[in-house]
């Protein structure tokens, strides 16, 4: 064979080869965290994570946590949407299979080793994203399903992971193109379950239903007799509920009033059917005319996109200044800034008190929750550089930081597991 | 624009000087040394004398001709010699022993170099496919391409899906497609990756991150262009495919020329297939438990033509080729399935008709020092895209409910578009010296898109269809380059600089259903610059190009119902560099070829989609650098066996995140683009196996693509590229039943007929039967088998 002598070139390769592969000069090495022993031992902390895709992972921290974490080396159940936070006990439940590819509801848990694992899903036969559902106990639980009939609620077992039936409200058909019973509510109170009954139409490049008559309706169904107890109707705002893994109700455990959020139309955001939060008082069955609250009192054009209620006091975002989520130029940017303050709201006065904690994004949606005498909020803070959780305490009026995640992402979630 | 193009076209049109079919002939020692006053006689008459760089230049006519080198009185070579107008006649003799006043002449080695090694000795970092040769194997362009060092495609299924090609690490949008240099959208979806079988193209030329200068284009990562096959001779070929899935196929490809130079021809294909291969899929139950079982896909149906009609002149004086083309193509398309093949339909399609004629029109001047290469196209489109479904399916095909909302898909598509395309190309190159030229490329795009859809956007306010409003793209691209070549071109540089322009025109809606126009416009400059060092066996190149995309009208203006406008878009920008090594063995009847690229890509502004409720929206998002290498090796073992293999791994990762939260991802893998891959093939040649002059050819393929995740992972947990993955949970993996890889193995058998007309060929893909995922949960068929028959009329 004709050979030349390549040893040279074959050298200057390798040494391209090195010089392009070679090992980035940033430290790959794993943050260690420091346990913070004030932290209460008893509790696992379950933490979703997201990057700008919304994918991320789902943490669980136990002897490691800490008020500063970094999630780098930890392990994680990887997920393609992370936006998550319900929880019955040790089990959590999001909305779609952690590929976010298959509608329905997924479950997961914590295994042995205290690492978040995958442990069922239930699926939706309808293939958008309009599976809203309710974990009411580990064998009770209610979802809807558009293919299934828009007027069934299906039921299904939270442990089995199987559909169980359904509870049909054919009865409530107005005749609409689009009628669903439960697609954005599925409250539960004592045995009974309070379900937006949603009638209207849709044009094609909306995202709301129209209702023909602007006002919004809850269905109340009994679930020892098994019957429609009644449908109770409030006019003045339109559309109950916003994303289906996002409810915007709220139970408060101390009073039993019931508290929903109605978002109206958020294309057109109209004056005179805005955005409000309403309520059906403990062992009633229709809505309280007596009380609304109306966004246009503390902010507008605006919508309330979070609810939580405790000791008549409502826990939500009021934005400071004026949103639209359909606003032009870059969609969403603009509503997704850092303006979402956290507030409580006196339902007696109606007065909003801002808390002292970083204003939110809305790039999580999970509603604050009472644990242990706190109630945790969750706020992700582009300006402050803040993805984390504070506390408040509706006693004592004191607020301070439960956590931050350091370089860690958004946060997407968070529950609080007593082991 | 339109009237400038038209205005130069008439001026070249007219202008008629030279009748000519330039030859270049080179006379080398066997160094590569150019050997001056060597007498070239033609036809036996003495036509001139080598200069000093061993060059001569004169013009033939078609034909064969016979060639005397003299010296001295003494002939070195007589040879027939074989002109073909339209073509590069480049010829270059080697003697190898040649003394200076000497009578001893030992051997006399004849090379004609060919369109592909040209290319491929260009300073770019380039491969040629050439098909000229491979007409009797089945399938499409894309399974070829896929074989080819540092090219991945990925498709949705079988024939007809939708392909993306990744190339140097990028990939989609930045990677452009031509067919003969005008953009391949041009022709519709008859004439694409996933449909043009092989008999269709002369080659296809794979440009890796630096653009050449007739293809000037906003190609970020590069691009591909599809040569049409055409002939120099009168011929008739037609083509018949059987394959698995009630798949046909057919070519015919005819050429005739008479001696007035007038010619004409027809290319066309059809393509035919139920795709109706097997899937394994979830199925609920009554309880919602989801049960897996294999069933064959149900509406899949894709059904496509692509027949282009030419005639045209050649050497005349006005023109050496003057071509006019009338283009039809069609192309139905059932929709099974979603992106991710969860969601099943079984009722949407799409359907496209294309009407497309072209001119093309090729002459030198000034004594061949300037060539001119002009190609104009308008195309017109009329697709549809139905979805209005009031029922839905399951995988079994089984209505599974009724009276739903109509679209099976989204809320429901009654859409018909209408396009019209112009597109146009310049190239001229002016040869300066001996050794300096100059080019020059343009490219000119318009489109303009009108179209309604009642169960589409419709704005609230005005109840406009918002798809009524005229939608206008147009850009333009242009290339100045000077090529020089040094060391009696053993070394050849080219410096060039590009400009790019576009701009824009569309609806949008506000959030209170208003649709207004909106327009956009931008311009960018590129400069690239490349060297290329030959001397015998051993090819070296440089090239670098600051290359830009610019965002397409969609990506600004979005659908006003999925996506989002955002007219803040900017082009996206890249750095490319690329180092390519290429060294040849070779021995009497056998040669080993080794090559390598390097490559290194810094790009930023990369257009994302931004995943949102209710709307997405690109947004000019994240930055990346990569870099790659590749590695081919051809080994010709004797002449009945040939072998080889490649390898690409690509290291694409997330930089420069500025916002702190995210700052977690720097430094990771850019997820959902295979990072390692590569081929592995026999082929052998045996002769008189029932006549002397049959032959049989045995084929292996094997492909393997390594796992790759479809979401990102920070790097201090990423996996070892061979290593199971230990820190996390996860199932968003391709493929994510828990194997390393993805091996497939494809065999062929090709017999050729004594007479030299008939072929028959038998393949079977994916002989393993193995789970294939180019795309996350997205399963391409199992195995399938090809029966081919290729006949040549004349």
């Amino acid at each position: 064979m004709k050979r030349n002598n390549s040893f040279r070139s074959a050298l200057t390769g390798l040494a391209a080869c090195i010089f392009l592969f070679s090992c980035s000069s940033e430290n790959d090495s794993k943050e260690e965290i420091t346990p913070d022993d004030t932290l209460p031992k008893n509790e696992t902390w379950v933490i979703y994570n997201g990057a700008a895709n919304w994918s991320g992972g789902i943490y669980a921290l136990k002897d490691n946590k800490s008020r500063e974490i970094n999630l780098a080396g930890l392990p994680f159940l990887q997920v393609a949407s992370s936006l998550g936070g319900r929880n019955l006990g040790d089990m959590l439940y999001k909305v779609n299979d952690v590929t976010n590819t298959k509608q329905g509801i997924n479950r997961m848990g914590i295994d042995a080793t205290g690492k978040i694992v995958d442990l069922g899903f239930l699926p939706s036969q309808s293939n958008a994203y309009e599976t809203n559902f309710l974990v009411a106990s580990a064998t009770e639980g209610f979802y809807w399903d558009k293919v299934r009939g828009g007027l069934k609620l299906q039921k299904f077992n939270p442990t089995t992971m199987e559909r169980t039936g359904e509870i049909d409200f054919s009865s409530l058909s107005e005749g609409q193109p689009l009628e669903s019973i439960g697609q954005l509510i599925i409250a539960k109170r004592d045995d009974k379950l309070y379900l937006d009954l949603l009638c209207g139409t849709k044009e094609g490049n909306n995202w709301q239903v129209t209702p023909p008559v602007k006002e919004v309706a809850i269905a109340v169904y009994n679930l020892t007799t098994n019957k429609i107890e009644n449908v109770t109707r409030i006019g003045g705002t339109t559309n109950l509920g916003v994303f289906i893994d996002h409810v915007l109700w709220s139970l408060d455990e101390v009073t039993k009033d019931l508290y929903f959020a109605t978002v109206g139309d958020m294309k057109t955001q109209p004056t005179d059917y805005s955005s409000k939060i309403l309520r059906i008082k403990s062992g009633q069955t229709t809505f309280d005319t007596e009380f609304e609250l109306d966004i246009k009192s503390y902010q507008f054009p605006a919508e309330f996109n979070r609810l939580f209620a405790y000791n008549n006091k409502i826990y939500t975002t009021i934005p400071s200044r004026a949103v639209s989520y359909y606003g032009g130029g870059q969609h969403g940017v603009k509503y997704r800034s850092d303006v979402w303050y956290w507030n409580e709201i006196d339902v007696a006065t109606k007065k909003a008190t801002r808390l002292d904690m970083p204003a939110d994004n809305f790039y999580t949606t999970q509603n604050p929750f009472f644990h242990n005498g706190e109630i945790y909020f969750l706020s992700n803070n582009t300006s402050e550089g803040f993805s984390g959780v504070m506390q408040y305490n509706p006693a004592t009026k004191v607020t301070k930081e439960t956590f931050r995640l350091k370089e860690s992402g958004r946060i997407q979630g968070f529950n609080i597991i007593t082991n | 624009m339109i009237t400038r193009i038209t205005f130069l076209f008439i001026a070249l049109f007219g202008w008629c000087l030279a009748h000519a079919c330039p030859v270049s002939i080179n006379v080398q020692d066997k160094n590569g040394k150019p050997i001056s006053g060597i007498t070239l006689l033609i036809n036996s008459k003495i036509l001139a004398v080598s200069s000093s760089s061993g060059v001569v230049q004169l013009d033939l006519d078609e034909g064969n001709h016979s060639i005397e080198l003299v010296k001295d009185n003494q002939t070195l070579l007589k040879e027939a010699l074989v002109v073909t107008c339209g073509q590069k006649n480049h010829f270059t003799y080697h003697i190898p022993v040649y003394i200076e006043k000497s009578d001893k002449l030992n051997e006399v080695v004849i090379h004609n170099k060919s369109i592909k090694q040209e290319i491929e000795e260009s300073p770019f970092s380039v491969s040629v496919i050439d098909f000229k040769k491979q007409y009797d194997k089945a399938g499409d362009v894309g399974d070829y391409l896929n074989r080819a060092s540092g090219v991945k495609l990925r498709t949705d299924g079988n024939i007809g899906s939708a392909v993306q090609i990744n190339l140097g690490g990028l990939q989609g949008k930045a990677v452009r497609i031509f067919k003969d240099g005008i953009p391949i959208e041009l022709f519709g979806h008859g004439f694409s990756l996933g449909t043009i079988p092989l008999n269709m193209l002369d080659r296809v030329e794979i440009y890796k991150g630096v653009m050449p200068i007739y293809l000037a284009s906003d190609a970020l990562g590069g691009g591909i262009n599809l040569v049409t096959r055409t002939s120099n001779k009168n011929f008739c070929e037609a083509s018949y495919e059987l394959v698995s899935f009630n798949t046909h196929r057919a070519t015919v490809n005819f050429f005739l020329q008479n001696k007035n130079n007038f010619y004409g021809g027809i290319n066309g294909t059809f393509n035919y297939s139920d795709n109706n291969y097997k899937v394994n899929v979830p199925i609920q139950n009554d309880a919602a438990v989801e049960e897996y079982s294999d069933v064959k896909r149900f509406h899949d149906m894709t059904r496509s033509k692509y027949v282009e009609a030419f005639i045209g002149l050649k050497d005349k004086t006005w023109a050496d080729d003057l071509r006019f083309t009338l283009i039809y193509s069609d192309f139905y398309k059932q929709i099974q399935n979603d992106a991710n093949m969860v969601n099943v339909y079984g009722k949407p399609f799409s359907y496209e008709t294309n009407f497309t004629g072209m001119v093309h029109y090729k002459k030198r001047f000034f004594d061949d020092k300037l060539k001119v290469n002009l190609l104009t196209n308008y195309s017109h489109f009329n697709t549809k895209f139905i979805d209005t479904a009031t029922v839905r399916y399951n995988w079994k095909g089984a209505i599974i409910a009724e009276n739903m909302q109509p679209g099976e898909i989204r809320a429901g598509n009654n859409q018909h578009l209408h396009y019209d395309f112009v597109s146009s190309r310049l190239n001229a190159e002016y040869e300066l010296s001996d050794y300096n030229f100059l080019e020059f490329s343009e490219l000119y795009y318009y489109q303009r898109r009108k179209g309604s859809d009642p169960l589409g956007a419709v704005s609230v306010i005005e109840n406009v269809d918002v798809l009524t409003i005229p939608a206008t793209y147009q850009k333009n691209n242009l290339a100045l380059a000077w090529r020089s070549l040094w060391q009696n071109t053993r070394l050849e540089s080219i410096l060039a600089a590009k400009f790019y322009q576009y701009q824009t025109e569309g609806f949008t809606t506000d959030n209170y259903g208003f649709a207004w126009k909106s327009s956009k416009n931008d311009q960018q400059f590129g400069y690239l610059g490349a060297l290329k060092w030959q001397k015998e066996s051993t090819l070296l190149k440089l090239s670098y190009e600051y290359a830009t995309r610019l965002p397409d009208e969609f990506e600004i203006f979005g659908d006003a119902r999925m996506v989002k406008e955002n007219l803040d878009l900017n082009p996206e920008k890249s750095h490319n560099v690329n180092l390519n090594g290429q060294y040849t063995l070779t021995q009497a009847n056998s040669s080993v070829t080794f090559s390598a690229n390097l490559f290194y890509r810094k790009v930023k502004d990369i257009i994302f989609l931004q995943l949102d409720i209710p709307f997405n929206r690109y947004i000019n998002y994240e930055k990346s650098n990569i870099k790659g290498l590749e590695i081919e090796t051809n080994y010709i073992v004797n002449k009945w066996l040939t072998t080889g293999f490649n390898m690409t791994y690509q290291d694409i990762r997330r930089v420069g995140i500025e916002e702190s939260a995210f700052k977690y991802l720097n430094d990771s893998r850019v997820p959902n683009i295979p990072y390692l891959f590569g081929n592995l093939w026999v082929n052998t040649t045996f002769t008189s196996i029932f006549n002397k002059t049959d032959q049989v050819n045995f084929t292996w393929n094997a492909n393997y693509t390594h796992r790759f995740f479809l979401v990102p992972i920070p790097k201090s947990q990423e996996p070892g590229l061979f290593e199971p993955v230990k820190e996390f949970q996860t199932s968003l993996i391709i493929p994510k039943d828990g194997r390393l890889g993805q091996f497939s193995n494809d065999l062929g058998l090709y017999y050729h007929f004594a007479d030299k007309k008939t072929t028959l060929s038998a393949e079977c893909r994916n002989v393993g039967n193995v789970k294939l995922y180019d795309n996350f949960n997205v399963q391409r068929p199992g195995r399938s088998f090809h029966f081919k028959i290729v006949y040549q009329l004349f």
